[in-house]
């Protein structure tokens, strides 16, 4: 399918740290994109500038508006979020400061634990207590309630916009307390955001789950009036068709509905990326792909397997202060064109992950930058183009790129060049160290996989990466440094939903999972439809159980079959005979999971489930995105001496990407340049455009594939 | 912090450019052998048993040359650092390298083999290429339960190693990938809770199962050879590594002591003296004049009393070196049998591990190199792993359990910050068990686990605050052992900063609030050290973790930040005047603040008093 639905005009946002971009996609498929610099005070503005540049009418035929947004990540990293105040059960108020006590480096006897985001002064205890099995060993009173709402009122009165988060003891398995206390809460002070637990995160481990819901509190305010001053802003314009945020589960959200769990787009910045991540994939038949967004500071790694991205449960915004929601598995590394070369004490040479950022920069910007990196490197290589950056927006200093690397190079005994070439290999270790955590921790075997790269420096080091990893193809998507904004056009609409049940599949106490999986369903889709762009689409929803042999800490999702529906939604929940066949089933899936995953399997262990969860998807029609017109004459050829390996210079084909034609190929080397990304091709490579105007990485060796 | 400034390294002969070592090849090989070993934890940690393991992160995983010596290790306990250069090297010495084969997998537990303590196994298995040994992977493991006079295996009262549970020799437990049966069941007859020894001993299988295919992939990249000689530079480069740092130091000899307050058995100190040379870029960690070994289990294992010293010193001196053989060459350790620092047969040691090997780190790092490096020591931290063991049937299922707790502690304050509070002790990266995974794995209920406040060592930095945990039995009887320290000594402050607070185990009879000590409850030795107590429904347990000591004097602290602490409830009112000589003023509704004229005064006239 080309063009939008309707004809009508898709607009997605990517609103990143240094530049918003905007790829609207138009009647038949027409293509406008836009890259402004970012507005980090007033984030919306950017948004609005961008749009307007795009020419864009807002009043005509507009399908829908997404945005990706760093507004909840940037208030957690920042700390510019809510004065919150948190309720615990009452001997459990230090939760946030006990967090896990171990500490992130070995032998750092300096490192500073993170700093809750809600102070001491501000947690207030309750009496009550709920045991493990969910019985209320301890009531909560009325008195108590009323002590309660009196200290929050006091904690809060010189307050500007203050939240509550809320966190019990064993309210994943009986959240009774903690809904008392909200609707108490609500009623004395209405108006006062409240987040409960056993709705933010209703899972085990009681750290993990009162940080996630002080994080939903504390960026509350914030994201409502972001909401806010988006949602006027649309009016102002007249702007029609849906207006949504991508959420960290890779779905989106309406706009008006954000504030009621803000938590969830805390990743909405990093799901753009692999949403155009997997969308490449697919477009060109990659069923086990690596995706990597490569930018100045870091690099985002995710895995996609089926055709589909993988979730997680847990992410750290920084060490020990955990994000704990179903949430697009990603893992970022501080490994990006910034990143900066040093020797060590031992004499060896490392980089990163200290980075030159974006102020003052590699060297090569010229704008007061000192220390080597790793796009200086590119650089002396000839592997970027100086004068074509940013597609020749901002010249590179070639000199100072080279006097960067000059001290480093004395210290190795290496030329500057070989230097260089060392520089960016080391970097490629560094990713390729991560890529192999990021599958092997996944039970998955990186060798059967293609490595989808993007980010403005993504496609530069993609190639090396993958022949080091020995992984199949690389995969260059159109425009590599405006995939993020992409994702946000392609986004499905999507609920996640997680609760902890703990039951031993052996025993007769596993009776209820089958019906409480099929309540955790109807729920999800129902929250689903109450948030439909239009009420009218199929909706999808997925069942899994986390299981583990009896005993083990550690849980795998076991994605369950019975939960077919068909697309006027009827679940088919399972009970009666049919349930304690699904127990059976959902056994011999761990099973088989526990053994593919490892090695081995443990017939006559008890298995134990640990949480269940339910995913209600809504696709978003897909769109084909030709942003090149094309050309194949080659025009605009040139060669340039670059570095391929150490002490190997050699001349290197250099195209400019938008004249490429389907099916042409490069043989390596080369080096194909557009505005916003280069791609390097080595010796021994070649790349062919797909249709989809993907490039395809592959060894000249190896067979063609389409 | 950042490392020494250095002109460049010393690479003992070996720096010149033209020596044919490809350098950017060695990081690259180390960083991938580095990997190799956290894919091997990762394997491990998901699929283990006992929450020590999955929880707590209580191993290390390796990778060895031919000869067994270390070549890299998972950055996650470094306190089996000694067992880690020492036990496989041993294992393949006594079995004798002809004697291995491809899929066979050797254990060992044995602290007079090159182990740490009993509870502690190491597992290796070779790697072979085309019939020739090439590599041999590793991995050493805390199992939670392995047998001996008391549930959890920390006999505090343990006067012997025949008592703290089953020792294994160096034994095959593979056979050319098959099982040993007949030693399986051996082990697991005498584990008191089988089920999760086997499950441990599994994920330890699974994870050396990952690292033979990952080592046979560079194998074949390489060639045997090839790969041995990689790692010999990998070897050359830490040992040139650690040269470079010591040499910076001023030479000289330094010198501090410290003891262990009791080993269980009697109520005596056992004291540890080390002498620190340094000379050129070598260093010698000399224990000659310590104690004589003590009857209880608070013995160190040679590889302990290493271990120790090296991570004190890699703590400030090179954090960032490549952790492997190399690093011990420029090192020497001297530790006489028969003294505390090096047990003899049949001494007992399970303690050594936890309780001693803080003690000799804190020792090294905080008050002999804090003399020369000020700036990256640190006051003690509450240095005791606080090792609380409890057993018995669960009422639930009525199954068996058994499980070895650790506590955090306060850190000491630091050159440039407050000590963490609630943190491990340092030689360990071990996290908690949540109290939502406690409860729902064994029948307590706990009341409170919470920082201990207006503990934390007063100082111009401030010791971190312990915390403190309070639990009821929720079984008809829980058998319950420690093995602690801290009791009778305080975390030690530095530069004038004071010390911290001390370790507190109490119990309270079933539906009482008179809480005493276990020691005057059931009439100890040791208030610290004990096995075997029956508690029963009702009884309660509060275990009170130790505060770091201060880093400098507490008349320095920023006013501000005493003002914050009074705020925040980590430092009480009264102490932020009486000891910090801070004088508030306001009340806490109304938003408290420094009176600066005031303060001054006090602060004045307390220099004057201390004068």
């Amino acid at each position: 399918m080309s063009g939008s639905p309707n004809g009508a005009w898709r607009i997605g946002v990517d609103t990143g740290g240094t530049f918003t971009d905007l790829v609207a996609v138009g009647p038949g498929g027409e293509v406008r994109l836009q890259k402004v610099a970012s507005t980090p005070a007033e984030p919306a503005r950017a948004t609005f500038e961008a749009l307007k540049r795009s020419q864009v009418d807002p009043r005509g035929e507009v399908d829908s508006f997404i945005m990706g947004t760093t507004i909840a990540t940037n208030a957690l990293i920042q700390r510019r979020g809510a004065p919150t105040v948190l309720i615990t059960t009452a001997g459990f108020e230090d939760v946030l400061y006990i967090q896990r006590i171990d500490r992130q480096g070995l032998y750092d006897l300096q490192w500073i634990k993170a700093e809750p985001y809600v102070p001491r002064d501000r947690v207030v205890g309750v009496n009550e207590r709920i045991l493990a099995d969910g019985s209320v060993r301890t009531p909560l009173a009325r008195q108590e309630l009323d002590r309660v709402i009196d200290e929050v009122r006091r904690i809060t009165a010189h307050d500007q916009s203050p939240a509550v988060a809320v966190s019990l003891l064993f309210s994943y398995v009986n959240p009774i307390h903690e809904q008392e206390l909200a609707a108490a809460l609500q009623e004395a002070l209405g108006g006062l955001p409240v987040s409960i637990s056993s709705e933010v995160a209703p899972i085990w481990r009681e750290y993990e789950r009162s940080n996630t819901t002080a994080m939903d509190a504390y960026v509350k305010p914030i994201v409502a009036n972001f909401a806010g001053d988006l949602l006027r802003e649309l009016e102002l314009l007249q702007m029609g068709g849906w207006h949504g945020l991508l959420r960290s589960n890779g779905g989106h959200v309406a706009i008006p509905d954000t504030p009621a769990k803000p938590v969830e787009i805390v990743l909405s910045g990093l799901a753009a990326g692999m949403i155009a991540g997997a969308h490449f994939a697919r477009a060109v038949d990659s069923a086990k792909a690596v995706t990597l967004d490569m930018g100045g500071t870091s690099a985002d790694v995710g895995v996609i397997v089926d055709g589909e991205l993988q979730f997680s449960g847990l992410f750290e915004v920084e060490f020990g202060l955990p994000l704990a929601l179903p949430i697009l598995d990603v893992t970022t590394i501080g490994a990006g064109g910034g990143s900066i070369a040093s020797i060590d004490s031992g004499g060896l040479l490392k980089v990163g992950p200290e980075s030159a950022g974006a102020e003052p920069g590699p060297a090569c910007y010229g704008l007061g930058g000192e220390a080597p990196t790793v796009t200086d490197a590119n650089v002396v290589m000839g592997r970027l183009n100086p004068g074509y950056f940013l597609g020749g927006r901002m010249n590179l200093d070639a000199e100072r790129a080279r006097s960067a690397i000059d001290p480093v190079a004395d210290r190795l005994g290496l030329t500057p060049e070989d230097t260089a070439e060392a520089i960016v290999s080391v970097s490629i270790e560094n990713m390729d160290g991560a890529m192999r955590l990021v599958t092997v921790d996944r039970g998955l075997d990186y060798r059967e996989f293609d490595l989808v790269a993007y980010g403005g420096a993504g496609p530069l080091h993609a190639t090396e990466i993958a022949r080091r990893m020995g992984m199949n193809r690389v995969i260059v998507p159109p425009n590599p440094g405006l995939v993020s904004a992409y994702g946000t056009v392609i986004a499905d609409q999507r609920v996640d939903r997680r609760i902890t049940l703990v039951r031993r599949l052996d025993h007769g106490e596993s009776g209820d999972l089958p019906a409480a999986l099929g309540r955790l369903a109807d729920e999800t889709v129902a929250e689903l439809r109450s948030q439909l762009r239009r009420p009218e689409v199929p909706v999808d929803v997925t069942t899994y159980v986390a299981c583990r042999y009896l005993g083990q800490n550690y849980e795998q999702e076991i994605r369950t079959e019975f939960g077919h529906v068909d697309r006027s939604f009827e679940l088919a929940v399972p009970i009666g005979p049919e349930a304690a066949d699904f127990v059976a089933r959902l056994a011999d899936g761990y099973h088989a999971t526990h053994k593919a995953s490892y090695g081995y399997e443990m017939r006559d262990q008890p298995i134990q489930s640990v949480y269940l969860g339910a995913t209600a998807l809504s696709e978003t029609p897909e769109v084909l995105i030709r942003p090149y017109a094309g050309g194949g004459d080659g025009t605009a050829r040139a060669t340039r001496r670059v570095l391929a390996a150490a002490g190997q210079w050699t001349d290197a084909l250099i195209v400019k990407r938008d004249t490429l034609a389907t099916g042409e190929t490069l043989d390596g080397p080369a080096v194909i340049e557009e505005a916003d990304s280069t791609t390097w091709v080595p010796p021994g490579f070649r790349a062919t455009v797909h249709e989809s105007q993907c490039l395809i990485i592959a060894r000249s060796d190896a067979e063609a594939r389409p | 912090m950042t490392g020494p400034s250095k002109t460049g390294p010393a690479m003992t002969g070996t720096s010149s450019p033209g020596d044919g070592i490809d350098r950017v090849g060695l990081t690259l090989l180390y960083k991938r052998v580095r990997n190799i070993c956290d894919e091997m934890a990762f394997a491990m940690m998901r699929t283990a048993y006992s929450p020590i393991f999955s929880e707590g992160l209580d191993f290390s995983t390796l990778v060895l040359d031919r000869r067994g010596r270390l070549i890299a290790t998972a950055g996650i306990n470094p306190a089996m650092l000694g067992a880690s250069l020492y036990a496989a090297t041993w294992i393949i010495r006594e079995v004798g390298p002809e004697n291995f084969a491809e899929g066979d997998i050797f254990v060992h537990n044995d602290p007079y083999r090159g182990g740490s303590h009993l509870p502690e196994h190491m597992m290796v298995a070779p790697v072979y290429s085309d019939g020739e040994l090439a590599a041999f992977v590793g991995n050493i493991a805390h199992l939670a339960e392995i047998g001996g006079m008391a549930p959890g295996s920390f006999a505090a009262t343990a006067t012997d190693i025949f008592q703290e549970g089953l020792r294994i020799p160096p034994t095959k437990l593979f056979d050319r990938g098959e099982p040993v049966q007949d030693i399986w069941r051996i082990m697991l007859a005498n584990h008191r809770t089988p089920n999760n020894s086997w499950g441990d001993l599994h994920a330890m299988v699974g994870s050396l199962r990952v690292g033979e295919r990952r080592v046979g992939g560079l194998i074949a990249e390489r060639g045997v050879d090839g790969l041995n000689e990689a790692f010999e530079q990998i070897l050359d480069y830490a040992e040139a590594y650690m040269r470079s740092e010591i040499a910076a130091l001023p030479d000289g000899i330094y010198t501090g002591e410290d003891c262990m307050e009791d080993d269980g058995i009697s109520d005596r100190s056992y004291w540890i003296r080390s002498r620190i040379i340094v000379e050129g870029d070598e260093l010698i960690f000399d224990y000659s004049k310590s104690d004589e070994q003590a009857v209880g289990p608070i013995n160190a294992p040679y590889v302990v009393t290493l271990s120790a010293s090296l991570n004190g010193l890699l703590y400030v001196l090179a954090r960032d070196v490549p952790v492997n053989a190399g690093i011990v060459r420029p090192v020497k350790v001297v530790a006489p049998a028969g003294t505390i620092t090096c047990v003899r047969l049949p001494g007992p040691c399970v303690g050594g591990q936890t309780e001693f090997q803080p003690r000799i780190m804190e020792l090294v790092l905080g008050q002999i190199l804090s003399q020369i490096l000020p700036e990256r020591a640190a006051a003690a931290s509450g240095n005791t792993s606080l090792n609380f063991l409890f057993g018995g049937v669960d009422p639930r299922n009525g199954e068996y359990y058994a499980h070895y707790h650790f506590e955090g502690m306060g850190w000491g304050g630091r050159a440039d910050s407050d000590g963490n509070s609630a943190q491990i002790v340092p030689h360990a990266n071990c996290r908690n068990t949540p109290v939502e995974i406690f409860e729902t794995k064994w029948p307590w209920v706990h009341e409170e686990y919470s920082l201990n406040d207006d503990t934390g060592g007063a100082g111009r930095h401030r010791g971190g605050l312990g915390v403190r945990r309070v639990m009821e039995v929720e079984g008809d009887v829980i058998t319950v052992s420690a093995l602690s320290e801290r009791m009778k000594r305080s975390p030690w402050g530095l530069f004038g900063g004071h010390d911290g607070s001390r370790t507190a185990l109490e119990v309270a009879p079933a539906g009482s609030d008179a809480y005493e000590t276990f020691q005057d409850a059931f009439g100890l030795i040791s208030p610290s050290k004990f096995t075997n107590i029956r508690l029963r429904r009702g009884d309660r347990v509060r275990i009170t973790s130790p505060s770091g000591g201060g880093y400098g004097d507490p008349l320095e602290r920023d006013p501000a930040k005493v003002l914050a602490d009074v705020e925040l409830g980590f430092v009480s009112r009264v102490s932020a005047e009486s000891v910090y000589g801070v004088v508030l003023a306001g009340a806490p509704d109304d938003g408290l603040a420094v009176d600066e004229a005031a303060t001054e005064a006090l602060r004045r006239s307390m220099r004057d008093g201390v004068a």
